[in-house]
């Protein structure tokens, strides 16, 4: 009863409250929110009795979920954790690889990521022979990973360069060759297929230079791939062409002394060698060099 | 099924027949059906029921019984609730983590059964006592403060309960297991292997444990092969040995299970003498080791042989899945310079490609790049039989192998082999002993990732007919004498025999 008297006031007062624009509210606003009011209990007692086997089903659900043993993949590596700051110097690397105990190869190997690609190549290469299934994958697996690199940069840069408005770019020319020879010169292939990918790089430069026949730098490029074919005579002239262009002398004095050699001129080398300036060179180079200024002197 | 009372042998799969197909699967298939004389319990263990769909196979009429567990999926728990622990057997686990850590150490037999047997018990050790109990909890704190306290405590905790978790559930499984056994018979080590040391100490029946791979081995390539693919060269300094701590932890783990394996075991079996030796490095008895090559019915290729066609056609196949560790590159590099020199000599590559994509389309990107587009092709899983009498030569260029029985049954067929010296692909070839190797070689073993090694051992095989045809007949021989199924079933009927009955 005290129930119906409050709906029936609510109902009376809601409709003053909400509009109370309307100077007489119609009889059927006030039935409207005199049912509402009466109803609102019974509404809230379903919606109670229709929640309780959801939330029922969902506590349970909860109680698997927090269960203490979190069984995942056993991996969760994070690459940020940094190792004592320590120098990997290819001869300790190679060292290292020379342990009779197989973890040290692999941590060897590991450490190669550490060096330049064309110093790790040789030893990732020497260690495909190893006798350790854990060695000889990753080893492969890292030869691999850098081969892929490239590669797939080669294949981007021709599809662009098949299109016809690229067909005159030499920036992209330049890259494809540039990437080819990369897999030559740091030894990711090797024989014939070394031969095929350094013809491929130099007919790339050659197409670029069709367009740009002064520029220094395919110039420069056609001429190391031309040496590495061992092309000495058309070799020489590109580098000739080059340094005319604006290559500097000294950048190509090893390359003259290589030919040189070669070419059984050793007086030639020799003087060649001779002015090399020992610390604008590669490692490998100024060792060479080194030794014949001693020679010299 | 019905599901017997009694088998004679309970064979320990996991991850593999009769839910998975490959190597493993074929053999165990093998072995079923080639002892109808004895009945067979299965006990698969898999990762999550949601990683498996169907039987594989049809399973013979001698397995009579079947179970499967699945070692990730959730594992129950009481409440959480404090309790004390028992004391003892955290002291005497301590000493058996010791012996892991240090092989020489004595380590007794009764202790090591103690811990075993009353593994998951509540007259031992439950799981309960593992993740709530205070003896457990100073346990973990104090092995961490000795061992590892330069690594995260969170890391090293959670490791520990990961990794401990499903020992719980193999237990329960190894109390529940209701048939009565002959002999347990494990296929690796690792998880089923922890499974058949627990069955043999409890029921005390013989446990055979078979490898073919390293289960141990294979566990680390799988941590290095997730490190290759998430290190970046430039930004962070080589991890130690390639792994995070608890990384290391997992293999140190996998090495203890396989210890435990090995001194369960009373026969410990491999494929071939590398593995051998590998399992002895590892903590295998030398005197419980022995080699049982895999075998194949050689009367089914007979057919094939007769197939051939008198002139040796100059397809050089290579049959297996087209994933980097086959280093399909190498074989697609060589095959440029094969062409070079025999331009009408084609290379076919045999197998699925679905599951390295990436890798599948970079070996059709060379293929194109090297000009060999009508040279080389990709065919996808084709039935051996409809491919083996079509080519001339069988090449293996993998980086790793077990014992490749696609070598055995290319021979059968009568087919020579050119292939990496790895595995035991290089006593396939030139023979295991000297009465083997008066057989002569079957083939050309090559060194590995080497295209100029490869391009001219197949030329040179299929250019000198004489040696194809020596090579034929060693092959031939080789199989027919040491690599039949009936010799390896003989062999395995030896172990079965001294041991169902003991």
């Amino acid at each position: 009863m005290l129930h119906t008297i409050s709906c029936a006031v609510a109902a009376h007062l809601l409709p003053n409250i909400i509009a109370s624009n309307y100077n007489e509210p119609h009889w059927k606003v006030f039935v409207f929110f005199f049912l509402i009011t009466y109803f609102v209990p019974v509404l809230g007692l379903i919606g109670l009795i229709l929640a309780i086997p959801i939330v029922l089903y969902h506590s349970r659900l909860d109680k698997k979920t927090r269960n203490p043993i979190n069984l995942t993949n056993i991996r969760n590596i994070s690459t940020s954790k940094p190792e004592k700051n320590k120098n990997y110097h290819t001869l300790d690397l190679y060292n290292k690889y020379k342990s009779k105990d197989s973890n040290q190869r692999l941590q060897a190997i590991y450490n190669s990521l550490k060096l330049k690609d064309q110093d790790a190549i040789p030893l990732l290469r020497m260690a495909l022979g190893d006798q350790v299934d854990e060695i000889r994958l990753l080893s492969y697996a890292l030869l691999d990973r850098k081969e892929s690199i490239i590669n797939k940069r080669i294949n981007n840069n021709k599809k662009k360069f098949d299109k016809i408005e690229n067909s005159k770019n030499k920036e992209l020319c330049q890259q494809i060759a540039s990437d080819y020879w990369e897999l030559a010169y740091i030894g990711l292939v090797q024989g014939e297929t070394q031969n095929y990918v350094l013809n491929t790089a130099r007919k790339y430069i050659e197409y670029g230079l069709k367009y740009y026949p002064n520029d220094p730098g395919l110039c420069f490029l056609l001429a190391q791939i031309l040496l590495q074919l061992k092309c000495f005579q058309q070799a020489l002239e590109q580098f000739k062409k080059a340094e005319n262009l604006g290559i500097d002398y000294k950048k190509l004095l090893p390359y003259y002394a290589e030919i040189a050699f070669n070419n059984k001129e050793y007086s030639k080398f020799k003087q060649l060698m001779s002015n090399i300036d020992l610390h604008a060179t590669s490692p490998k180079v100024s060792a060479l060099a080194q030794f014949w200024h001693q020679e010299n002197q | 099924m019905k599901q017997e009372k009694y088998a004679d042998i309970t064979l320990i799969l996991e991850g593999t027949y009769p839910f998975i197909k490959g190597g493993v699967s074929s053999w165990v298939h093998q072995i079923i059906e080639g002892f109808s004389q004895y009945t067979f319990a299965l006990i698969f263990l898999g990762s999550k029921k949601s990683n498996y769909d169907e039987l594989k196979y049809d399973l013979p009429n001698n397995v009579v019984h079947l179970e499967c567990h699945y070692l990730w999926d959730h594992f129950c728990l009481s409440k959480p609730k404090a309790c004390n622990g028992n004391n003892k057997y955290i002291l005497d686990s301590e000493k058996l983590h010791n012996w892991f850590r240090n092989p020489n150490l004595y380590f007794e037999n009764d202790t090591l059964k103690k811990l075993l047997v009353s593994l998951g018990q509540s007259s031992g050790f439950t799981a309960e006592d593992f993740f709530y109990s205070e003896a457990a909890w100073q346990n973990f704190c104090g092995q961490y403060e000795k061992y590892n306290k330069d690594n995260s405590f969170i890391d090293y905790i959670w490791t520990v309960k990961n990794m401990h978790a499903p020992l719980f559930k193999l237990a329960n499984i190894a109390h529940q297991f209701s048939p009565i056994t002959g002999v347990f018979h494990t296929v690796s080590t690792g998880f089923a292997g922890f499974l058949g040391s627990l069955l043999n100490h409890i029921t005390g029946r013989p446990l055979i444990l078979t490898e073919h791979g390293i289960y141990t081995k294979e566990r680390k390539i799988d941590l290095q092969s997730i490190f290759i693919k998430e290190h970046s060269d430039l930004l962070s300094d080589p991890l130690d040995m390639g792994m995070e701590y608890h990384e290391l932890l997992w293999i140190r783990f996998f090495e203890s299970l396989g210890r435990l394996t090995y001194r369960s075991a009373n026969t410990i079996t491999s494929l071939y003498e590398k593995n051998r030796e590998r399992q002895i490095a590892d903590g295998a008895d030398p005197h419980r080791t022995k080699v049982i090559p895999n075998g194949i019915e050689v009367s089914r290729f007979l057919d094939l042989r007769t197939q051939r066609s008198e002139k040796t056609p100059l397809v050089i196949g290579l049959l297996g899945r087209i994933v980097p560790i086959k280093d399909i590159k190498t074989f697609i590099r060589s095959l440029h310079m094969i062409i070079a020199h025999l331009p009408e000599a084609e290379g076919w590559l045999i197998g699925p490609e679905n599951e390295e994509k990436e890798y599948v389309q970079e070996c059709k990107d060379l293929v194109a790049e090297l000009g060999l587009n009508d040279k080389v092709r990709f065919l996808g899983f084709q039935k051996i039989s409809d491919v083996l009498p079509r080519i001339g030569l069988l090449i293996l260029t993998s980086i790793s192998e077990a014992f490749p029985l696609v070598i055995l049954e290319a021979h059968a067929s009568g087919i020579p082999v050119v292939t990496t010296d790895v595995g035991a692909c290089r006593e396939i070839i030139e023979g295991n002993s000297e009465e083997d190797r008066t057989l002569g070689s079957s083939g050309i073993v090559i060194p590995l990732a080497n295209p100029e090694a490869t391009a001219s051992a197949v030329i040179s095989m299929l250019k000198d007919e004489q040696r194809w045809r020596s090579a034929q007949r060693a092959g031939i021989q080789r199989v027919e004498r040491y690599y039949t199924l009936s010799g390896m079933l003989n062999s395995y009927k030896d172990i079965y025999d001294q041991t169902v009955t003991k």
